[in-house]
């Protein structure tokens, strides 16, 4: 898997039409040009060795680490939101209350487990 | 050599320039007026347009001009003006014209029509209240405002804000309400007599948007399409106003200059311009000069005129808070795609008789970019997503403008290097409001938390003023008489809304536009030999 589908199936578990694939190569080319060294051997690092990216990118994000995995997550994110084939999993476009409802609360759950695995992605991260 | 000469066509020269075409006499508008990119128009509603075609190049750009706001440590920008066919709005001239930005994020225009390009098109008049620290009246800009009305197209209805916005019996049937807005709006009126007595009054805004034909120009559409695309007919710009008066040979209107500075020579001002293009420096002569450039620029112009590197000028705004809250009973409803992405109600809060009331606008955000709403979301990425599928169609966010403070304004000067140099200060916000106005909210059944409430960086009102203050008998340098002529500069006038000493809390721009029709019958008054 290349850069752009691990971040991909990372968010939106799902792959990544090639489009999508060819627009975030090219943002993420120019993005990273802004970052130093040290981060984008960081960010490679962390793709090679860690497959739950969600959980890492979760935790980097409260713990100001890894900024161009943080970035990429969010370039992905404004990227994918283009394609109509991704539209649905922003737009809901019918009344669907209890899911709403149950697919928040659960979110919340499920991200607080995330929270704690990827602070020791982190720390299996560091100690590499 | 031209009777007026009118730097920039924003709101307010083009107000101006209006006036002047009424009374008969024809001004010249300089302006560098960058004009929005060729792209085909989208004929169809945003969503409707987004499940067919691949957005890639309306919502990101080639350029990626879209993802401005990705990378935080670079200068945040309204999410407004991100949109690549709305760049061109604040397309800067940096080495042109360069800023330098200190704890101050200041957003100018060089465009054809200038910020309005991208403003909200919401339209307010002043109460006596509002310009109880001006040299002027609302009886002095009442017909102005109704002259406008005439004009722009404005939609609303006269309701419980009358007594802030005044009473105008030309106004268009309101727009539809979205349904988040229609809830809160019915939440409204089951506890009006509660909420009033508390000083809170909840309305229709005053909108330069058409819920009918006005003219030539069509109904609101509700597209969603307010986000990303300029010119929208049923949205009144200036733009608008200055292609009709060019047709009509009204005006004559000359872009791609830059104005340097001016000079007077006997009874005449010298304008001296340098063309964008070649940067070949030209002169104009005119009897009157009128400064409209926005407050940045007028005031820019107005000391480097004076070659004055020692001067600092205040610069009002109007500190801006964003509240986002939410409708339980509203997770998981379908996100409306058919309404109109802006402006919904408005607030006011007035609890006090001596106190300014506080005003803010109620905003649907179904036209931004979701992804705009990823990174503000708290949970881990795919449950983020989820959030932005149910829990954004219950949102709507309140945008609240702090009157401007004269010992947290801004102040601006020109360097040795002829740059302009813009100095912020942090304001102290008053948590009692904050704290306040979630209850208020909490009575109408909306909810939010005081750490969602956002405070927009210094500058990001948008309402830029006070550079040149107008005074009932101006008495100094960078001050103006009540119509405008700058002190010591006879002939130069100032039509924007540098003059205004002070900035409720409501929008400038209806009023700077009002104003401006007013500087525009003085001089024309003079022009003919009448006082
Ligand atoms: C996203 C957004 C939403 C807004 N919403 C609202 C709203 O709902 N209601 C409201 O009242 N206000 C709103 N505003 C604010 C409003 O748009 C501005 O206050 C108003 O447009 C200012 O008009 P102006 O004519 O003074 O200056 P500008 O719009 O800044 O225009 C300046 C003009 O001068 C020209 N110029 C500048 N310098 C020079 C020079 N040296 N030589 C030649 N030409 C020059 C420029 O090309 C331009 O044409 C909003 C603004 C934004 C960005």
């Amino acid at each position: 898997m290349d850069e752009a589908e691990k971040i991909f199936r990372s968010i939106f578990k799902s792959q990544i039409s090639l489009p999508l694939r060819e627009n975030f190569d090219r943002a993420s080319k120019v993005f990273t040009a802004a970052y130093s060294k040290e981060d984008i051997d960081a960010y490679n690092r962390a793709l090679e060795k860690i497959s739950d990216l969600e959980a890492l990118e979760f935790a980097s994000r409260y713990r100001n680490r890894l900024p161009l995995l943080v970035l990429k997550f969010k370039l992905m994110v404004y990227l994918a939101e283009t394609t109509p084939e991704n539209l649905g999993f922003y737009v809901n476009r019918k009344d669907r209350r209890l899911i709403g409802y149950i697919s928040i609360a659960y979110g919340g759950l499920r991200s607080m487990v995330k929270f704690i695995k990827g602070m020791f992605l982190l720390r299996i991260l560091k100690n590499a | 050599m031209h009777d007026v000469l009118i730097i920039g066509s924003g709101v307010s020269g083009t107000s101006a320039a209006l006036r002047f075409a009424d009374n008969g006499i024809v001004p010249v508008i300089l302006d560098v007026g960058i004009e929005p990119p060729q792209e085909p128009e989208i004929k169809e509603k945003f969503y409707s347009y987004r499940e067919k075609n691949d957005s890639f190049k309306l919502m990101i750009g080639e350029q990626f001009e879209g993802l401005n706001n990705l990378d935080r440590r670079k200068k945040v920008m309204p999410a407004k003006l991100v949109p690549p066919r709305m760049r061109f709005v604040t397309d800067s001239l940096k080495d042109l014209y360069p800023v330098k930005e200190i704890n101050f994020s200041v957003i100018q225009s060089f465009a054809q029509g200038g910020l309005a390009n991208a403003w909200g098109a919401g339209v307010y008049r002043y109460n006596d209240r509002d310009l109880r620290s001006f040299p002027i009246k609302k009886s002095d800009l009442l017909s102005y405002y109704e002259r406008l009305s005439k004009e722009l197209g404005i939609s609303g209805e006269n309701d419980d804000l009358v007594p802030y916005f005044g009473q105008d019996n030309l106004l268009q049937k309101p727009l539809r309400l979205s349904d988040n807005a229609q809830k809160l709006m019915n939440n409204y009126k089951k506890k009006k007599k509660k909420l009033n007595k508390k000083g809170v009054f909840i309305g229709r805004p005053r909108l330069a948007v058409l819920s009918q034909t006005f003219g030539e120009r069509k109904p609101c559409d509700y597209s969603n399409l307010e986000f990303w695309q300029p010119n929208l007919s049923h949205l009144y710009t200036p733009s608008q106003t200055l292609k009709k008066l060019i047709k009509e040979n009204k005006v004559v209107y000359k872009k791609g200059y830059l104005v340097r500075s001016w000079f007077r020579k006997g009874n005449a001002v010298i304008v001296q311009v340098e063309h964008i293009k070649d940067r070949k420096i030209e002169e104009f002569e005119c009897k009157n000069l009128v400064l409209a450039a926005g407050a940045v620029n007028s005031a820019r112009l107005a000391l480097t005129s004076r070659k004055d590197s020692n001067t600092r000028l205040t610069l009002l705004d109007n500190a801006a808070l964003l509240f986002p809250f939410f409708f339980p009973g509203r997770i998981g409803c379908r996100l409306e795609t058919d309404a109109f992405g802006l402006t919904q109600l408005n607030f006011i809060y007035d609890s006090n008789e001596d106190e300014i009331p506080i005003q803010g606008s109620i905003l649907e955000i179904t036209s931004p970019a979701r992804a705009e709403f990823f990174q503000s979301f708290m949970l881990a990425s795919y449950d983020n997503l989820r959030l932005i599928r149910y829990m954004l169609p219950a949102i709507m966010v309140m945008q609240l403008f702090l009157p401007s403070s004269a010992e947290d304004a801004a102040a601006i000067r020109i360097n040795e290097n002829n740059e302009l140099e813009i100095y912020g200060k942090n304001r102290n916000i008053n948590k009692n409001l904050i704290n306040k106005t979630i209850k208020i909210l909490r009575i109408l059944k909306a909810y939010t938390f005081p750490f969602l409430v956002v405070r927009a960086p210094n500058g990001h009102g948008i309402h830029y003023s006070g550079t040149l203050p107008m005074l009932e008998s101006s008495n100094r340098l960078y001050t103006c008489s009540k119509f405008g002529e700058l002190y010591g500069e006879p002939g130069v006038y100032v039509a924007d809304a540098s003059v205004f000493p002070y900035l409720p809390s409501k929008n400038c721009s209806f009023t700077v536009m009002a104003n401006a029709m007013r500087v525009a019958d003085r001089i024309s008054l003079l022009l003919k030999g009448r006082t």
